[in-house]
């Protein structure tokens, strides 16, 4: 009885050392950045790397168990749920972005948001670990989809809004004569943010398509201008206008940094904000 | 951009112009805000209660209730889609002539002037360097063209000029979706119905408002029912069994559970709430004991008022059903509420049609019997009272728009953020000594992926080429 009592809360357990890698890597590449040191940046995404294969078993796991419990549903139904599989997106894009440009620095800039992302489960007020039963307007197929595009856009607009704040904080530096040589330059800095936003938009298109498609299964109306339909829209209208402004507008840098926050405050508030603060049909996650 | 003088030049530019798109993506972004903090829809008396009555008269002033289909707002969507297609008019013709004529043949003042761009010799003639060049781009997808002119061999190739009309698509789509949303708002209607167990309806009031809708076929609740997670409270399934009537004569029977709505004639129905009506109606299940040395104990189901067969000719009739039971004046049998609080029921059983003897059965108090030495006795197992259905009612013939808008939408966005239009011109010169072969690149977006692509190119070449000399 008693292992049967750890294999039900096994994945629970990894997380919770998945939640100490993410730490350990976030000081890895942080470490890594003055000291430039080759082992050092290794070992961070070798890390990284650990966690998210641990992060991925925890989450198979819960799914195993969902199963042999005889509701058999993936992990993506709650708030600690939809956390970890979020962390797990952040970890998953910032690692493609870093294989693809080697280039780890920034790693120092998007991990803390997995670890944050991850730490928050087991603090955050009313967070459940159990794993539950589905509700039938929970039961259906939309639901996967919906999930994993919302938080890979999710994902890729946490890492363009950490990129920015390397921006910001670069620019900063060489206004007052000064720089910090360990940051990216500007102009990859630059160029990075906006590839976030345009891997995100499609994301978050595609995210809130497959929201309207379910919504018009179980609730017989594709927009109903719901608290969380209307902010993923208002953040849709952000990177859009961020979009037109880079685009066609010529805006770079400083202007593109501060509005790739602003719409990430507004991803923030989508996700997290609306479900504390409003209530609606997402109540559940 | 031509900038055009008078008064309709300067309209054009107006509305043309991006910063008024910005604009509007920006002010319909911070005045959506409103409506998720302040209730939509909700009746005066509520808004007085929360804001106060000046609160209640700006918020009344500004459409604040139904921000959404207030008529700024509805005014600032349709601003944003004029906008949409006065820009797109602008610019379109410009993106059309890189599909319909393309640069083939730039002079090569031009060309110099353009990065990235790379020079070597070759052995071959100008006709055979380009049949390799070629090759060599045909493999990486390129459409070439060729043309001689002397001494001077000439080709142009290109991919992704679909990359051109992207833009153009994902606007569209915009407009599309605009356009579902309209029809709906203008031909569809949302409401709701709520029909008892085992009796139809065909009027479907309306979300918002008191109108009433009447549908041309009627609805039939047979049953329903919600099933729970086995030791849970949680619900796992909410089912209403539906009948379609066309001038009374059944038609469609489905069971209509969430995520699974019933569609017929292009109205679709959905479960969305349900409820008890009565507990004074409904079914009874029972546990049937006969007599000591008899058979084994055994289940049946009646409902109130109605009769069921037990063993041995013997029936079971449900005279009396009290969710509630108290003893009034004079000991009668009442009811205090319409909760299951104390159910109790009146019983009589018949043989041959002639009643044998009447008996209580109480859930609370199952030891409680009024006969004794009868045939059979009994135990309240379960009641369920008489439920309704409340469904969703909606048509939306604009859903269909939406999607196809949606569905553009995802194409014009990859073919705008993924795909890049590639242009190569190649100039192979014999200038009888030696023999030049000049290739320039051209792209219009994500610059450092394409020099390294035109670097692999050049490298491809030349080896085809068999080196230079």
């Amino acid at each position: 009885m008693q292992g049967l009592a750890l294999y039900r809360t096994l994945d629970t357990k990894l997380i919770a050392v998945v939640i100490f890698i993410y730490l350990l890597a976030t000081v890895l590449y942080f470490c890594h950045i003055p000291f430039r040191n080759k082992w050092l940046g290794r070992s961070a995404t070798l890390v990284t790397l650990a966690g998210l294969v641990t992060e991925t078993a925890s989450m198979v796991i819960r799914t195993v168990i969902s199963y042999r419990m005889g509701w058999g549903h993936a992990p993506f139904t709650n708030l600690y749920e939809s956390m970890v599989f979020f962390s797990w997106s952040i970890v998953i894009i910032y690692l493609l972005i870093e294989w693809k440009y080697k280039n780890r620095t920034i790693g120092a800039f998007v991990m803390p948001f997995a670890f944050i992302a991850l730490a928050y489960t087991t603090i955050g007020p009313g967070i459940r670990t159990q794993i539950e039963p589905l509700v039938p307007a929970l039961q259906s197929n939309w639901l996967i989809a919906h999930v994993i595009t919302c938080f890979l856009g999710y994902a890729a607009f946490a890492v363009s809004c950490g990129v920015s704040v390397m921006y910001l904080i670069k620019a900063r530096a060489q206004e007052r004569g000064g720089d910090i040589a360990f940051l990216p330059d500007l102009r990859v800095l630059d160029d990075l943010n906006y590839k976030a936003v345009m891997i995100g938009f499609p994301l978050l298109t595609l995210g809130i398509i497959t929201g309207a498609a379910w919504a018009n299964y179980a609730w017989g109306s594709y927009w109903t201008w719901d608290p969380k339909e209307t902010w993923s829209l208002i953040t849709w209208l952000i990177y859009a206008a961020f979009l037109h402004a880079r685009f066609t507008r010529g805006w770079r840098g400083k202007k593109t940094a501060v509005l790739s926050i602003i719409g990430f405050t507004a991803v923030l508030f989508t996700y997290l904000g609306v479900n504390l603060l409003i209530s609606g049909l997402h109540s559940y996650a | 951009m031509k900038k055009s003088e008078g008064l309709w030049g300067r309209l054009w530019g107006f509305f043309s112009s991006l910063r008024l798109t910005i604009f509007l993506l920006f002010i319909l972004a911070v005045t959506s805000i409103s409506g998720t903090l302040i209730m939509q829809r909700a009746n005066p008396q509520q808004y007085v209660k929360t804001y106060g009555v000046a609160g209640y008269q700006v918020i009344k002033a500004l459409g604040l209730y139904d921000v959404y289909h207030s008529w700024w707002f509805l005014s600032l969507l349709a601003l944003l889609a004029f906008n949409i297609v006065v820009c797109s008019f602008d610019r379109f013709p410009r993106s059309w002539r890189f599909v319909r004529e393309p640069l083939r043949w730039p002079a090569r003042g031009v060309l110099g002037e353009m990065k990235p761009q790379e020079r070597f010799n070759v052995a071959l003639s100008p006709e055979d360097a380009l049949d390799k060049i070629q090759e060599v781009l045909k493999d990486k997808g390129y459409k070439c063209e060729k043309k001689l002119e002397g001494k001077l061999g000439r080709l142009f190739a290109q991919k992704g000029v679909i990359n051109r009309l992207g833009v153009y698509v994902t606007h569209l789509s915009v407009l599309i979706i605009l356009i579902g949303g309209l029809i709906g708002g203008i031909w569809g209607f949302s409401g709701s119905m709520t029909i008892v167990e085992g009796e139809s309806s065909r009027n479907v009031t309306i979300f918002g408002s008191h109108k009433v809708v009447t549908l041309p076929f009627d609805v039939r609740c047979d049953s329903f029912q919600v099933a729970f997670y086995p030791g849970t409270m949680t619900p796992k399934d909410y089912r209403s069994t539906v009948t379609i009537l066309e001038h009374g004569k059944p038609v469609v029977t489905k069971d209509v559970r969430v995520n699974h709505p019933l569609k017929y004639r292009g109205i679709s129905f959905y479960q969305a709430s349900y409820g008890t009506i009565s507990n004074r109606v409904g079914t009874l299940t029972l546990e049937v004991i006969p007599r000591e040395g008899g058979d084994k104990p055994f289940r049946v189901e009646a409902k109130v008022g109605g009769e069921v067969s037990l063993k041995d000719g013997y029936r079971l009739k449900v005279v009396a059903f009290f969710p509630d039971l108290v003893l009034g004046k004079d000991n009668q049998p009442m009811n205090r509420s319409e909760d299951l609080r104390n159910p109790a029921a009146l019983l009589e059983v018949k043989k041959d049609g002639r009643p044998q003897y009447r008996s209580w059965v109480f859930a609370f108090f199952p030891e409680v019997h009024s006969v004794k030495d009868a045939p059979f006795r009994f135990r309240y197992v379960s009641f369920k009272g008489l439920q309704y259905t409340g469904l969703q009612v909606s048509k939306d013939p604009g859903v269909w728009v939406v999607w196809t808008g949606c569905t553009l939408i995802l194409v014009g966005l990859v073919i705008s953020f993924f795909i890049s239009h590639r242009r190569i011109w190649v100039l192979v010169e014999d200038k009888g000594k030696k023999r030049q072969v000049q290739v320039v690149g051209n792209v219009n977006r994500n610059h450092a992926a394409f020099s390294q692509h035109f670097g692999e190119i050049i490298k491809e070449m030349r080896e085809a080429l068999g080196g230079s000399q």
